[in-house]
C-alpha cells in the first residue's frame, strides 16, 4: 500500500470521529443524547455536563485511536489497521453516548421534568397538499456515471482478459477468477444499478417522512423543514453518484484484469460523498434547525410557548436509537442521535424497505459468486 | 394549516382534530376545495393510529365540511362563503350553544362579558376573508382565547 493509501483508509475513522464529537451540538438542544427533554430544561446543569463528559471520552480516547492507528500505519503499512480504528472510534463513542444519556435520563425521571407541561404533537398540512418537488436532477449525476460505466462495458468487451478478477482479498489481492462474460464483464453496471436503485427507493421514502415540527414555532419549523429536506436529498443523491463512480473505478481496475487493486481511487470518491454528507448534515442541523428562518414567517406564529414537544421516550428503544411504536403509521423516522433516518420498527409496512435491502445483500452475493 | 394536538387534554383526539379543521375552515385558513392530507399521512405526520384520523375526517364528513374521496383524498366542501347552513343546522347547534353560555353564565360571567368574548371569538373569525392565521389556541371549546385585535370590528358582534 502506498502513503496515499493509508491517509485515505485513516480519512474515514477521521471523519467518524470528527462527526462523533460534534454529534451533541448537530442533534439540537432539546434531544440531548436521544433524551426528549422540554426547552425550559434545555440548560440544566447535568446536559452541559454530559456533553462536556462525552466530548472529553470520544476526543481524547478516540483522538489517541485515530492518531495510534496512523502512525502504526506509517510504520508498517501491510498492517490494514482502518477497519479497527474506526470500530474503536464507533465503541468509543457508543460507550460515551449510553453514559451521558443514561445520566441525563436519571436526572429527567428524578426532577420529573415533564411535570405540568402540556405535551403536544402539530402538523402542517400544507407540507402534504403543497409538498416540495423531489430534487430529481440531482438523481441526473449517478444515472450519468450508470450510463457511462454500461457504455464502457459494451466498448471494453473485446479487449477484456479472458479470466475477471471476482473478489479482492483483505490485502488487496485477487482471490477468485470469473470467466469472462456478459454477467462477469457487466458485474459493476449490476451492482450500480442495485446500489442507486436502493438508494433512490429509500432517499424517496426519507424525503416523504414525516416533519418533525416545533409546537412552540410550527410555521418556521415547517419551513425549515422543507428546505432541510431538500438538501438533504440532494446530498444523499450526490453520495449515490459517488458510490456508483467507486464502483466504475473498481470496474475498470477489473476489466484490466488487475491482480491487486489500487485502493485508493476506489475510496476517495464514496469517501467524499461521505464527507459531503456530513458537511450538508452540519450545515442544515437537525430538521434545518440551523437553517435561518425567512423574515416574516417567525413574526407571524401563535404564541404557544407553554405547549412542547411530546416525550416520546418510551418509543425510543435499545439505548434510544430503535423506533418501536405500533399505533404509528410512519415508515422512516428522523433518528435522534445521528444523520438521516431510521425506521418504524412497530410498522409492519417498514418490513418492506427492509426486505428490499435484504435482497439487495441476497443479489450482490449472487454476483458475487 | 397548523394542525396542533395537545395530548394532555382530556378532548379526545380525533374530537381535536375535528375541532381544528371547523376553525380553520372559519378563520379562512381552509377554504372550500382545500385538500388535507390523506388519513394516512395525517396520522404519519402526528404519530397517531390512523383509526383516530378517520374518525374526524368521517365526523367532518357528516358535518358536510369535509367530501372524502378515495382518489384525491380529503376536500374541503364548504366554507363561510359556500352560502347559508344546511337545514336543522342552525338548531342543533343552539341548543350545544345554549350548555356552552350556561357554562359560563353559572360560573358568574355576567352577560355582557360573555357577549364581548363572543364577539371577539367571531371577529377573529373575519367574514370569511383575510385573517391573522392560528386562531383559538384549544383552551378545550374556546371561550374567549386571548386574541389581540379584540374591539377591532365591533364589541358586540353578532350575537346567536
Amino acid at each position: 500500500m502506498t502513503t496515499g493509501t493509508v491517509v485515505v483508509q485513516e480519512v474515514i475513522p477521521s471523519v467518524l470521529l470528527l462527526t462523533a464529537w460534534l454529534m451533541p451540538s448537530l442533534t439540537g438542544p432539546t434531544l440531548p443524547f436521544g433524551v426528549r427533554t422540554p426547552p425550559a430544561r434545555a440548560h440544566a446543569p447535568v446536559i452541559a455536563e454530559q456533553r462536556r463528559a462525552y466530548r472529553w471520552l470520544v476526543g481524547g480516547v478516540g483522538g489517541v485511536l485515530v492518531a495510534a492507528g496512523l502512525a502504526l500505519a506509517f510504520a508498517d503499512p501491510r498492517t490494514p489497521l482502518a477497519g479497527f480504528t474506526s470500530i474503536g472510534v464507533l465503541v468509543v463513542s457508543g460507550i460515551g453516548y449510553l453514559r451521558a444519556r443514561r445520566a441525563i435520563l436519571a436526572v429527567k425521571q428524578r426532577e420529573d421534568w415533564y411535570a405540568g407541561l402540556r405535551q403536544a404533537v402539530v402538523a402542517d398540512t400544507s407540507l402534504r397538499t403543497r409538498p416540495e418537488r423531489f430534487p430529481w436532477l440531482w438523481a441526473v449525476p449517478s444515472l450519468v456515471v450508470l450510463a457511462v460505466t454500461a457504455v464502457a462495458a459494451v466498448v471494453r468487451y473485446p479487449s477484456m482478459p479472458d479470466q475477471l478478477p471476482m473478489h479482492y482479498g483483505d490485502s488487496g489481492t485477487v482471490d477468485r477468477y470469473a470467466a469472462k462474460s456478459v454477467g462477469s464483464a457487466f458485474s459493476p453496471v449490476f451492482v450500480q444499478l442495485a446500489v442507486t436503485t436502493l438508494l433512490l427507493v429509500v432517499i424517496w421514502y426519507a424525503f416523504r417522512s414525516r416533519a418533525e415540527l416545533d409546537p412552540a414555532r410550527p410555521a418556521a419549523s415547517a419551513s425549515q423543514h422543507r428546505r432541510y429536506i431538500v438538501r438533504m436529498s440532494a446530498a444523499l443523491l450526490v453520495l449515490t453518484a459517488c458510490v456508483d463512480v467507486t464502483v466504475l473505478c473498481a470496474g475498470w481496475q477489473i476489466w484490466d484484469g488487475d491482480r491487486s487493486l489500487a485502493v485508493l481511487p476506489v475510496l476517495a470518491p464514496a469517501g467524499a460523498g461521505m464527507v459531503a454528507v456530513v458537511a450538508v448534515a452540519i450545515r442544515t442541523g437537525r430538521n434545518g434547525s440551523r437553517l435561518p428562518v425567512p423574515e416574516g414567517e417567525d413574526g407571524t406564529e401563535p404564541a404557544r410557548t407553554d405547549a412542547v414537544h411530546r416525550d416520546d421516550d418510551r418509543y425510543w428503544r435499545f439505548g434510544g436509537v430503535v423506533y418501536v411504536n405500533r399505533q404509528d403509521p410512519a415508515i422512516f423516522v428522523g433518528k435522534r442521535f445521528g444523520i438521516g433516518w431510521s425506521l418504524n420498527f412497530g410498522n409492519p409496512r417498514a418490513l418492506l424497505p427492509i426486505g428490499v435491502f435484504l435482497g439487495f445483500l441476497l443479489v450482490m452475493q449472487l454476483i458475487g459468486h | 394549516m397548523i394542525l396542533s394536538i395537545d395530548l394532555s387534554s382530556d378532548v379526545p383526539i380525533y374530537q381535536q382534530i375535528r375541532d381544528r379543521v371547523v376553525e380553520a375552515i372559519a378563520a379562512g385558513d381552509l377554504a372550500e376545495g382545500s385538500a388535507l392530507p390523506s388519513t394516512r399521512q395525517l396520522a404519519g405526520d402526528l404519530g397517531i393510529n390512523f383509526h383516530t384520523v378517520n374518525k374526524a375526517y368521517d365526523l367532518l364528513r357528516q358535518e358536510g365540511l369535509l367530501r372524502l374521496n378515495r382518489k384525491s383524498g380529503a376536500v374541503v366542501q364548504r366554507d363561510p362563503g359556500s352560502g347559508p347552513p344546511p337545514p336543522g343546522f342552525t338548531e342543533e347547534w343552539s341548543s350545544r350553544l345554549r350548555t356552552l353560555l350556561a357554562e359560563a353564565v353559572a360560573q358568574g360571567m355576567d352577560g355582557t362579558a360573555v357577549l364581548e368574548a363572543c364577539g371577539r371569538v367571531v371577529g377573529s373569525f373575519g367574514t370569511g376573508a383575510d385573517m391573522a392565521p392560528g386562531t383559538g389556541p384549544g383552551a378545550g371549546h374556546g371561550v374567549g382565547p386571548d386574541v389581540k385585535s379584540g374591539m377591532g370590528r365591533g364589541s358586540q358582534g353578532e350575537p346567536a
